[in-house]
């Protein structure tokens, strides 16, 4: 199923964008080099197909909310924190117990006003996406000019140190998207999907984060390009048209395979996350962030894939009116 | 059509990494693993096969017994004549 929320009619100047991006990768991390003989893996392999040489983790002391203030922090000076009237975090590990919701917890450590609307969403890789539509939508309907996107989700919580599959892949991060009128690039023609039915193939058992790898690369390798697709041909658009596909960085083998299915030049799809591994859904803005100021860059897709099943798309089109 | 099968699975294994160089006259009975055939490899070689062979869904378990290109094609064929 999808669904569009064309705003194109409304003038770029008007639009509720992107404005700016804070993001928190945690110092502390574990290298896959060191677990390579405990894992059973070659370092071509890490290097080649993982893509991912370090996972980062957070300390001990810091939860959920602590990493999003730590992105926050990155963007506050640019911020009047009065005029934010919205903030809504994307997770599914929550901070303390999940009560309250993070988005409250973070909106009392950044000193937020009481007139700020708080909620959180609980998605994984998809989420990105999803949040970008969500919090567009909730500002232009509600008259709002200023907002915050957050992504938080440390899977360090729920990762079984001695799982090879989520292990060597999942590292924590955290993002904070400033939205507002005065924007850098305007997300539009959103698409989502979902296949409940196959959900098991990623999701948490009692408190540890179970992956079928194969099922969730099948999975990723077909409805992606599909959705991608669709979404190109809807927008009358083609791999040309699209400065830069912004692939949640679930891997380096299967962004490489969706480049390679959609016949994507590899220098239109940027990887990086080998500093700090697959963070669900931070991945997206913490690419996003490299390109804000990139001239160069006019149209984007941004595209996130994994629990539920879930996935999302979405273009980005630079405002070149600011 | 088991040539077919055969020249297929040869494409798809001479495109799933530059590491990996298959023979069809000389390799078909060495294992995935000689090969070079890592686990995301494994995982993209199957998916292709299915796609690419027309057999439908491969189950966990016998992708996991399916460890030489001769192993699936008689996998392969034997789907196949099921189907037929």
């Amino acid at each position: 199923m999808k669904f569009h929320t064309n705003t194109s009619k409304i003038p770029m100047s008007l639009a509720i964008g992107i404005v700016d991006i804070g993001t928190y990768i945690p110092e502390k991390y574990i290298s896959n080099f060191d677990r390579a003989d405990e894992f059973q893996v070659e370092n071509d392999f890490i290097i080649k197909k993982l893509g991912v040489e370090n996972v980062s983790r957070k300390s001990p002391h810091e939860d959920t909310a602590d990493l999003a203030f730590s992105a926050w922090q990155k963007i506050a000076h640019t911020v009047n924190v009065e005029k934010i009237r919205c903030l809504v975090v994307c997770t599914q590990n929550p901070h303390g117990n999940g009560m309250p919701h993070t988005s409250a917890v973070l909106h009392g450590m950044i000193g937020l006003s009481d007139n700020c609307a708080c909620f959180d969403i609980g998605l994984g890789c998809s989420g990105y996406v999803y949040g970008l539509s969500i919090v567009k939508a909730f500002m232009q309907s509600n008259g709002l000019d200023s907002g915050l996107l957050v992504t938080a989700d440390p899977y360090s919580k729920i990762v079984d140190p001695s799982d090879r599959n989520t292990a060597m892949l999942f590292g924590d991060a955290a993002t904070v998207t400033l939205l507002g009128r005065s924007s850098k690039f305007v997300p539009d023609q959103f698409t989502f999907g979902t296949a409940g039915s196959e959900g098991s193939a990623l999701h948490n058992d009692s408190g540890t984060l179970t992956m079928n790898g194969r099922a969730v690369f099948g999975f990723s390798s077909s409805r992606v390009p599909e959705q991608i697709t669709q979404l190109l041909e809807e927008s009358a658009m083609g791999v040309d048209d699209v400065d830069l596909f912004l692939f949640h960085q679930g891997s380096r083998f299967i962004v490489e395979k969706l480049a390679h299915k959609l016949k994507i030049p590899e220098h239109k799809v940027p990887i990086n996350l080998n500093s700090q591994g697959n963070t669900v859904s931070s991945s997206l803005p913490l690419l996003l962030q490299s390109y804000l100021n990139d001239d160069a860059q006019k149209t984007l897709l941004l595209s996130g894939f994994g629990v539920g099943l879930s996935w999302a798309s979405c273009l980005a089109t630079r405002n070149c009116e600011n | 059509m088991m040539n077919n099968a055969l020249i297929t699975i040869s494409d798809i294994l001479n495109n799933l990494s530059p590491d990996i160089k298959f023979n069809s006259e000389t390799d078909c009975d060495v294992t995935l693993a000689d090969l070079g055939v890592d686990s995301l490899d494994n995982m993209s070689l199957f998916l292709e096969i299915q796609e690419r062979c027309g057999i439908g869904e491969i189950a966990d378990e016998d992708i996991d017994r399916l460890t030489s290109v001769n192993l699936i094609l008689a996998y392969v064929k034997e789907r196949l004549d099921k189907a037929a």
